[in-house]
């Protein structure tokens, strides 16, 4: 499982101009890209519908009703019901509770963990670093499925915790290995050279040198991440073996449709979760990109 | 160079021997017989269980056990499928060639659809044609496969019934008939394409933006004013130097030729590894999702590996040691 | 032949996933009114000629020997390249068939004759000497199938499953077409439960036991007896078969038929444009293949049951007895107030498409041993009873919360185990409980999800302390013998529940006394009325199968377990 798309953040130059005030043009560029703006106001709102979703529709997500299984869209249930008789506009809101949860807890845990660990091997670098960077492969090929199958047979009531920590646990090594190059490629810089030659600590220079420089980076790695792990939590649910199947997510709102009779005659069923979660991901690609091309100081668009 | 590649394989092993010991506690904290598959689990009688707990050696020391298990994988024998009822080995045996036909057709898809779209937008930035590239490409990488692949199915095998659905082969054809190859082609056409077009995204933006890159730069200025045609700069100059570092995703398509179809493979219901994989993960046939564990894992690392040594190949500028 | 159906996991998860459920009109469980009608058509006289493509929803292991082949998939291949030596009749009884039988007064010695000149496929003749074979090949100690318990009757089996004997003492080779085989006690099911199918021992000789299962001689080239043999398998898709023109009851009328494994959702196309001619439909289905004319439909009820069972205790594995240790639901009316509370008929017309049975007693709706309804508390949809029977058993809401407390006032929850494996099962799961709190009951999914098929047995086996109301699902033998599900002594005893009436009942159903056929029913229906008034275990519904056949297909009929009856007498219409 890696999920980091590296080749598409090797663009950034490596050394760009020190401007008196980068985050302040990052801010203006971003603010100035129209499609970017259009996606974060799109994210923000599918954020926001889906936490605010008891206040915004009061059937309940669970309630089975066996008198209304399956039925296509009408004006009681503008999206249809699913086979337990649920509505289903009512499961795409707290659906997507579920899986933006756990997408953006999965993202935080690990851009800290992959950023630290990233920092850390690239600062001290030789032992320290190959020692790392084997261990950093190690979890890259670390049977993922497996992993979550065995926590969920030794703590059956875990659910959705389970799979942000196993997610968390495994998930930081594209991310150490991308922040290790930019910190390698930083750390060459004379200035670092000099906090270091007159006994600055290393948490320091860490902290206050290398890392404000590695942010820009990280923060774009970032949202690629948020992207990923939101497929890939959608992926896992679908397949069966991610969030419990009685709590809805986007992933398990699709996997009705692996059964032949509702892919093929109940397309309301599965393709409203399936059309948002890629509308999700989409805009959350195109944040990303606007934040890249924003710190990007050779981007003029 | 030899030297690179030797301490690097050095470093796997390791690694390896790591992810052995991590897959085999994994397999021992799972319920049932996950190693061998070797006790019935729809046997439930005590003694039934007990005597062949005796018979299998499952009373030894746990690093007896690991030994012993390592021993039997390094001979080629990975245990029973329980649900299959037959050799591990011989169950991705059958398997292997269905997932290396699907993937191998999804690469080149992949390629040729990166290779015209690219060089096309690469060669025509910010016009129309770039645009809509553009948007396809930001909607490959947005598309969850699985949903990409339900959509697929939904149109083009159940509503347009261009081609079958599911499965690998049709009845009634005969092994290295040409109705077989057909037959087959059409059972992975969609699949492959699904897979193919997903991942074509991330090429093509590559191919793309390095072409854009590589016309600015200073030889490729000079021949055109030295008045070199147009598609010979393209086709001699800039293409031959952006290709090259196409050539390092190869390694982790390799690394990905077993693995990278699961999702694909269980949503067309597709005969190959990736599907043998998740179906044995439902049905808890455990010795057959150890193997696979394995064996993808291990292909992952000589990928990487692969991508690496290619690295330092194509730009010499690169330090492998 | 489905007498090594009891028990079998693989296909209870088979009926769990594709629970095929109850019909509205309960005339059509025997016969459904198509099958007469086709039975008068052929007026015609057969014709030669033609193939049946036979179809199949899941993917084929290919374990091609009775004596080791674990699923359904496997099962429809056998039936039309084997059979064996004695037959099972509609009314679930056992007849001869190659073999005729006589028994001794002490119902113990057991002397089979069979025809003379039946051949396998290779040419070869088949003999007794391919029974003992078989026999031999289970009883064997590095036999790794599940068949044991369908040899254990047999003097001598004891000893060489131990490795301590040569032979089988009980098994004694008479002549090429005469056996004796005598078995340890008088069982008037003897017969139900005794192995009875052949293998070819010379076309398999010196194969090791232990080599067999994976075999090219069972995977790629199997033989039989049966009136169609192998031409072709691609492994998991299809098996060709070719008419086995010295089939011992005559020539097959077709020349062929391709046993092929489809996806399941095209079933609907495939039968209407005629590629597929046979095939059990999946449930999801059915309304869309009702309306199809080319073909007849067969419903049958299943030899099968799900049910939710309640737990009592524990099995002492030691002891190898149950023990009743769990007071939660020792109260009966407890637990028929949860029967009353649930909507079944609701729930097979929401998630089974209507196609089951309800049931108020673990026996096949065909089953000749029965009880009648008359005799039996049928427990319907009655949330007023239920309220009613739980105020009266004391399980009052005393804290005025909306749910009940038990009788001493304290909290009072149900946790339901359900498995999980298709799409229904969740909100299945979720109106169970749904119709639990509607009288009171707080219920709740155990451990908030539902279990995987082996975890959840896994679970109910070793008795975990969560467990206390489970879904499960049983398939049924031919024989209505409770044994092995239902007493003191029996591991798979569930519910982990018995009162020494109903062991002594089980009992007396294979006892000396049950050779009187009347005398039997009459134990089963007393045993039936036990179980259906205590309701250790509410009785769900049995699902019922549906068959569909193209019309062009003569002489196919059905019955509650199976499609493929006299196969070489199917014809086309050409």
């Amino acid at each position: 499982m890696d999920p980091v798309v590296e080749h598409n953040t090797t663009k950034i130059p490596l050394n760009h101009q020190k401007s008196p005030s980068p985050w302040v043009i990052a801010r203006r560029k971003f603010l100035k890209n129209k499609i970017a703006m259009i996606a974060l106001v799109f994210l923000v709102f599918i954020t926001v519908i889906s936490f605010l979703a008891p206040y915004i529709t009061t059937e309940d997500p669970a309630k089975v009703n066996i008198a209304k299984l399956m039925k296509a869209p009408s004006a009681d249930n503008w999206l249809g019901t699913d086979n337990g008789g649920r509505d289903i506009f009512t499961r795409l809101l707290y659906g997507g509770r579920v899986s933006l949860t756990i997408g953006f807890i999965a993202t935080l845990n690990i851009t800290i963990i992959g950023t630290l660990i990233g920092a850390v091997a690239g600062y001290f670098g030789g032992k320290v670093d190959a020692w790392l960077m084997r261990f950093t492969d190690f979890i890259m090929v670390f049977p993922f499925l497996i992993f979550v199958i065995v926590l969920n047979a030794i703590f059956p009531k875990s659910g959705i915790s389970a799979l942000i920590f196993v997610i968390s646990v495994l998930g930081w090594g594209g991310v150490a290995r991308l922040v290790r190059s930019k910190v390698l490629s930083e750390k060459e810089n004379d200035y670092i050279a000099a906090a270091i030659s007159i006994g600055t600590p290393a948490s320091k220079v860490i902290y206050k040198h290398l890392l404000p420089n590695v942010i820009s980076t990280v923060i774009v790695q970032a949202t690629i991440l948020l992207a990923s792990m939101i497929v890939f939590e959608t992926g896992i649910s679908f397949l069966g073996f991610g969030v419990p199947q009685t709590i809805p997510s986007w992933g398990n709102m699709i996997s009705p449709a692996r059964n032949p009779n509702v892919i093929q005659f109940k397309p309301w069923i599965w393709m409203p979760p399936g059309i948002v979660l890629t509308l999700t991901i989409l805009s959350v690609n195109f944040v990303g990109e606007g934040l890249k091309d924003a710190f990007n100081p050779k981007s003029n668009r | 160079m030899l030297t690179y590649t030797l301490r690097r394989i050095a470093v796997m092993i390791p690694i390896m021997i790591l992810l052995s010991m991590v897959v085999f506690s994994l397999a021992k904290m799972m319920p049932g017989d996950a190693l061998s598959g070797r006790i019935d689990p729809t046997n439930s009688s005590p003694e039934y269980i007990s005597a062949m707990k005796e018979k299998l050696g499952y009373n030894d020391p746990v690093h007896i056990q690991y030994l012993r298990w390592m021993n039997d994988i390094l001979h080629g024998d990975f245990g029973n499928s329980f649900i299959h009822k037959m050799p591990v080995s011989q169950l991705i045996g059958l398997r292997v060639y269905n997932t290396l036909f699907l993937t191998l057709l999804a690469l080149f898809f992949t390629y040729i659809f990166a290779f015209i779209m690219g060089m096309y937008a690469g060669k025509h930035p910010y016009t129309l044609g770039d645009n809509m590239i553009a948007t396809y490409n930001y909607l490959g990488f947005a598309l969850p496969s699985f949903f990409a692949g339900l959509m697929a199915i939904y149109l083009f095998a159940l509503k347009l019934q261009w081609v079958p659905a599911s499965g690998s082969i049709g009845t009634g054809v005969d092994v290295n008939t040409i109705a077989f190859y057909v037959s087959k082609l059409k059972h992975t056409i969609l699949p492959a394409l699904v897979l193919g077009m997903l991942s074509t995204a991330g090429y093509t933006q590559f191919l793309r933006n390095d072409i854009i890159e590589s016309s600015r730069k200073d030889y490729v200025r000079t021949a055109r004013a030295k008045g070199t045609s147009e598609s010979i700069i393209y086709n001699k100059h800039i293409l031959r130097n952006s290709i090259i570092p196409i050539v390092t995703f190869l390694g982790f398509d390799i690394g990905g030729l077993l693995g990278g179809a699961v999702i694909t493979e269980t949503i067309f219901t597709y005969p190959g590894i990736g599907s043998l994989f998740i179906d044995s993960l439902t049905n808890r046939d455990y010795s057959v999702v150890m193997t696979i564990t394995m064996m993808l894992s291990i292909m992952t690392l000589i990928g990487n590996l692969i991508a690496d040594l290619l690295y330092g190949v194509v730009d010499p500028r690169i330090r492998l040691d | 032949m489905k007498k090594a159906l009891l028990l079998l996991l693989s296909l209870v998860l088979v009926l769990s996933m594709a629970v095929g459920c109850s019909n509205s009109e309960p005339t059509t469980t025997t016969e459904s009114s198509q099958t007469s009608e086709s039975k008068e058509e052929p007026k015609v006289e057969p014709q030669y000629g033609g193939t049946v493509t036979f179809a199949y929803t899941q993917p084929f292991k290919g374990v091609l020997m009775r004596a080791y082949y674990a699923g359904e998939d496997d099962d429809l291949i056998l039936n039309f390249m084997h059979e064996g030596f004695l037959t099972t009749g509609d009314d679930l009884k056992t007849y001869p068939y190659i073999a005729e039988y006589e028994q001794s007064a002490d119902h113990k010695v057991f002397t089979f004759k069979i025809k003379q000149g039946v051949k396998w496929h290779n040419g070869d003749e088949l003999t007794v000497e391919d029974w003992k074979y078989a026999l031999e090949v289970i009883a064997h100690p590095d036999y790794d199938g599940s068949r044991y318990s369908n040899v254990e009757m047999i003097v001598g089996v004891d000893e060489y499953h131990a490795g301590t004997a040569d032979s089988i003492s009980g098994i004694k080779v008479i002549d090429p077409y005469t056996i004796e085989i005598t078995v340890k006690e008088a069982q008037v099911n003897t017969l139900d439960n005794l192995w009875s199918y052949p293998e070819p021992s010379k076309y398999l000789e010196g194969i090791a036991v232990k080599d067999l299962a994976s075999h090219p001689k069972v995977r790629q080239n199997p033989i039989g007896i049966g009136p169609f043999k192998v031409k072709k398998i691609q492994p998991g898709e299809f098996v060709e078969f070719e008419r086995f023109d010295d089939y011992w009851q005559g020539k097959p009328y077709l020349d062929g038929v391709i046993y092929k494994i489809i996806d399941a959702d095209l079933s609907n196309g495939l039968l209407e444009n005629g590629e597929v001619d046979i095939i059990q439909i999946p449930s999801s289905q059915y309304q869309e293949i009702k309306k199809l004319t080319n073909i007849n439909l067969f419903e049958e009820a299943a030899l099968a049951y799900s049910y939710l069972g309640f737990d009592f205790g524990r099995y002492d594995a030691e002891k190898e007895e149950v023990v009743m240790d769990n007071p939660k639901f020792q109260n009966k009316q407890l637990r028929q107030a949860m029967a009353y509370a649930l909507d079944r008929q609701g729930l097979i017309d929401a998630f089974s498409n209507g196609l089951g049975t309800i049931i108020d007693t673990p026996m096949p709706v065909v089953s000749w041993a029965k009880a009648p309804d008359s005799e039996l508390t049928h427990y319907d949809y009655n949330p007023e009873k239920a309220k009613q029977l739980l105020d009266e058993a004391g399980y009052k809401d005393v804290d005025g919360d909306g749910l009940r407390e038990d009788p001493q006032g304290k909290k009072f929850t149900v946790s339901l185990l359900a498995m999980s494996g298709s799409e229904i099962a969740e909100p299945r799961a979720q109106a169970i409980l749904q119709m639990w709190k509607e009288v009171g009951l707080n219920a709740e999914l155990n451990g908030g999800t539902l279990k995987e098929f082996n975890l959840f047995y896994d679970l109910v086996q070793n008795d975990d302390p969560t467990v206390e109301v489970f879904m499960g699902a049983w398939g049924l033998a031919s024989d209505p013998d409770p044994s092995g599900l239902w007493r003191k002594a029996d591991s798979w005893n569930f519910p982990r529940w018995y009162t020494e009436e109903s062991d002594r009942l089980i009992k007396e159903g294979v006892g000396e006394k049950a050779f009187d056929e009347n005398y039997r029913k009459q134990v089963y229906v007393d045993w039936q009325k036990i179980v259906n008034d205590e309701l250790p275990m509410i009785y769900l519904w049995s699902p019922i199968d549906v068959y569909a056949a193209n019309k062009r297909v003569n002489n196919v009929d059905a019955n509650s377990f199976t499609i493929q009856k006299d196969v070489h007498l199917w014809w086309v219409t050409q």
